[in-house]
């Protein structure tokens, strides 16, 4: 019996210490996330962004709101390589309206105007994969598919009601490597 | 005889033909597809395509599989295809739209078996359309704004921090009432008896006070005075101490010895007296 209260006393002993530890490791994470979070918020300026992708997206967030348009792209492109489906949605997303925003700047007859739409097309495209959900991508998405639609011939057709139906059949194959 | 032979053949001819037109028959029909939803569906819409595999005998050679993530057509994007031995399901999502509702086909692709033949989907419509109404031309809408920018959520960390915090908490309460007990007044004899050994550990200590003090755990214990003639009375008045029967009567004849001797002799030692006290508390503790 007594072994057992030893093991008992020392495995009480071991818990605490291993929780002082973790205490001290999340606290110590917490206290960093909320500098990130000040950050982001907006409650404090440091000269230095920091690096975390969040804070590299509210950072393009300034620049689009401060008309740098060519620094928000690069940062937004940075922030596209996180694991955060919903930061990437959102940046797919802000990248798109950089584009759209350039797009309708300028006249209709512009020619990289087109590019310029087919560029937003994409990221809201990108950003829907990720989430369907995503309403203003859907919306803006429209939005851009009216300015430069991408509407077949027999799609047109369709519209117009001399068809109704326009039919895509591929076989399937597959170009591996073998 | 001949004409014999002849009826065989004829009929073996016949059976084998028959086989044969049937499982092409079986190959060239297309498989059922459905749709989770054929109407009203708009930009991003997800649109699901079961293709029905009962029918067939064969496997589909996964090879011959369409590449997902890749767009099919000008109306739908092929995200993903899920495979198992009773269906397909080809999972859409709808990433360009007419400007009027409009009926169109799902692709269709041809498939094959795992016996080298192939197989088509039957044909199914959808039915798309805008969510806008741009009547007067898409100048006069205005773009959705950015997205804010998101905090890094906190909750989970907080929650971390407060499960440990509350298990340092719990862990240490305990401890500390291990080591010093509750309240002295509501201490046992032998948990006091430890506590006070334990604390005369810091400073000197003599074996005769460390004696006493186990001395009068045992009376406490009693509730009365125990002397070495009378170790039966506190064993049947505290039943739990019988296991440590031998070394109570030895650590009372080795007190006698040292006290109550005309020629005083040398008294149970310091780490036998503790040893005792832990092993009675122990007891105590499970009386």
């Amino acid at each position: 019996m007594n072994k057992l209260f030893h093991l008992a006393h020392w495995s009480l002993v071991a818990i605490v210490a291993v929780s002082v530890i973790v205490i001290s490791q999340t606290g110590y994470s917490l206290w960093q996330t909320n500098q990130v979070n000040a950050f982001i918020s907006g409650n404090v300026e440091p000269e230095i962004v920091p690096e975390h992708l969040k804070a590299q997206f509210s950072q393009a967030f300034r620049d689009v709101e401060q008309d740098k348009a060519e620094s928000a792209l690069e940062r937004l492109t940075t922030v596209l390589g996180t694991d955060d489906s919903e930061l990437a949605a959102a940046a797919y997303f802000n990248r798109g309206n950089i584009h759209l925003r350039e797009a309708q700047a300028m006249a209709t007859d512009d020619t990289a105007r087109i590019s310029l739409v087919g560029l937003a097309k994409q990221d809201y495209r990108n950003a829907l994969l990720l989430n369907s959900s995503f309403w203003d991508a859907r919306y803006n998405l429209e939005l851009a598919l009216q300015m430069v639609p991408e509407a077949s011939p027999d799609a047109s057709a369709a519209a117009k009601g001399k068809g109704s139906r326009v039919v895509v059949k591929a076989v399937g194959f597959r170009v591996d490597l073998p | 005889m001949m004409n014999l032979r002849y009826s065989v053949l004829n009929t073996v001819m016949f059976i084998i033909v028959t086989v044969y037109a049937g499982m092409s028959i079986a190959a060239d029909e297309p498989l059922t597809v459905s749709v989770d939803r054929t109407w009203g569906l708009l930009l991003g819409d997800d649109v699901n395509v079961q293709v029905d595999l009962t029918t067939l005998k064969q496997g589909i050679d996964e090879s011959s599989l369409p590449l997902s993530d890749k767009r099919y057509g000008n109306w739908l994007y092929l995200k993903t295809i899920d495979q198992t031995a009773a269906q397909l399901v080809f999972h859409y999502q709808v990433v360009n739209v007419p400007q009027k509702n409009t009926s169109i086909e799902i692709p269709m692709f041809d498939l094959k078996l795992s016996d080298g033949q192939w197989v088509s989907m039957s044909s199914t419509s959808i039915s798309i359309g805008p969510a806008l109404a741009l009547a007067e031309g898409e100048k006069n809408i205005k773009a959705k704004p950015d997205t804010k920018p998101l905090l890094i959520s906190t909750a989970d960390s907080v929650k971390r921090l407060q499960l440990f915090v509350f298990i340092v908490t719990v862990s240490g309460l305990i401890l500390a009432l291990w080591h010093f007990g509750w309240k002295t007044k509501h201490r046992q004899p032998f948990a006091q008896a430890v506590h006070d050994l334990s604390r005369l550990k810091l400073h000197a200590v003599t074996p005769d006070q460390a004696t006493r003090i186990l001395h009068t755990a045992f009376n406490h214990t009693a509730g009365t005075v125990v002397v070495y003639g009378e170790l039966e009375t506190l064993l049947k008045q505290c039943p739990w101490l019988q296991s440590l029967q031998a070394d109570i009567a030895s650590f009372y004849t080795q007190s006698e010895q040292r006290f109550f001797a005309r020629n005083s002799q040398q008294g149970p030692d310091i780490d036998s007296v503790r040893k005792l006290a832990k092993a009675c508390r122990v007891k105590e503790m499970l009386a």
